[in-house]
């Protein structure tokens, strides 16, 4: 499997688990950093083509 | 390559749509659980309001009690010369200002509360399975129900029982619970909505994102429960 592909599913699965985080500071840097997770998968995607 | 994307995106549609609707059953049968709880803790508290207010003689007994309690506070200058907790302070606080309310008002309270009540208990029944809307509406009545009091109500004699303040303590406690559950509720609804949506964005990942987005709002309202039972042993002690 690509490496993009790893990283989506890392990504698809550690997600939802944000929601339970009760600090909203916190939760909020944690989805910065995963929506820059994200961005970076998408990129390697398209990168390729 | 973008073929391939194009078709992984088309499955992971196709599989979100069927995973999202096998399992709203699923999560409609969480929102109905706490909706009957909320009901039935609607129907408590709307019995113990009947209780305590439909009774004319607590009526008077709890509002005889509200001048020497003003005027207790008053003799203490400040209330936080209390010897109680700060959460007791400031619901005790609310109750002598609504009590100081009540003092101006007249005394044709018992039939609007009356109604009030019959059509909030109405109103649950027509509109059961919307829990959020049952319940806000049923604070909101609450409030309405407190307010005609202080509305319509005249105070002139000295204090005697201290359990009614006690029992009005009580549902006071009681709403903060229910306003807590709901928020709860709402925020697991909310973020269980958005968590769908955004497992779309994780491509061939979108599956196990929807089933891990099922466990953790399902463990949401799950905490939300165990909260509000807390909640409710706390104010029973």
């Amino acid at each position: 499997m690509k490496k993009s592909n790893w990283i989506l599913l890392f990504w698809g699965i550690t997600m939802p688990w944000l929601f339970r985080i009760q600090n909203d500071s916190i939760q909020k840097f944690a989805f910065l950093f995963y929506t820059i997770i994200l961005i970076y998968a998408y990129y390697l995607i398209y990168k390729k083509k | 390559m973008t073929n391939k994307i194009q078709k992984a995106f088309s499955l992971n549609i196709f599989l979100f749509l069927f995973i999202l609707s096998s399992c709203s059953k699923k999560m409609e049968a969480y929102s109905l659980d706490y909706s009957s709880d909320n009901s039935i803790n609607s129907a408590e508290n709307i019995k113990k309001i009947i209780e305590i207010f439909n009774a004319d003689n607590l009526i008077k007994e709890l509002f005889i009690s509200a001048e020497k309690t003003i005027n207790e506070c008053k003799n203490l200058n400040s209330i936080k010369s209390f010897s109680i907790d700060i959460k007791e302070l400031t619901t005790m606080k609310d109750t002598v200002e609504l009590l100081k309310y009540i003092q101006k008002s007249n005394k044709n309270y018992l039939n609007d509360i009356i109604s009030i009540i019959k059509s909030d208990l109405a109103l649950q029944n027509e509109v059961r399975k919307k829990y959020s809307f049952v319940s806000k509406l049923t604070i909101e009545n609450k409030r309405i129900i407190i307010n005609k009091i202080y509305e319509n109500y005249i105070v002139n004699k000295s204090i005697a029982n201290n359990d009614i303040i006690k029992k009005s303590f009580m549902l006071t406690e009681s709403d903060k619970c229910q306003d807590y559950l709901l928020k709860q509720n709402d925020r697991c609804d909310r973020n269980g909505t958005f968590g769908y949506f955004m497992c779309f964005l994780s491509g061939p990942a979108a599956p196990a994102c929807v089933l891990t987005v099922i466990v953790t709002t399902a463990w949401c309202f799950e905490d939300a429960k165990e909260d509000y039972q807390e909640c409710q042993k706390k104010k029973n002690i």
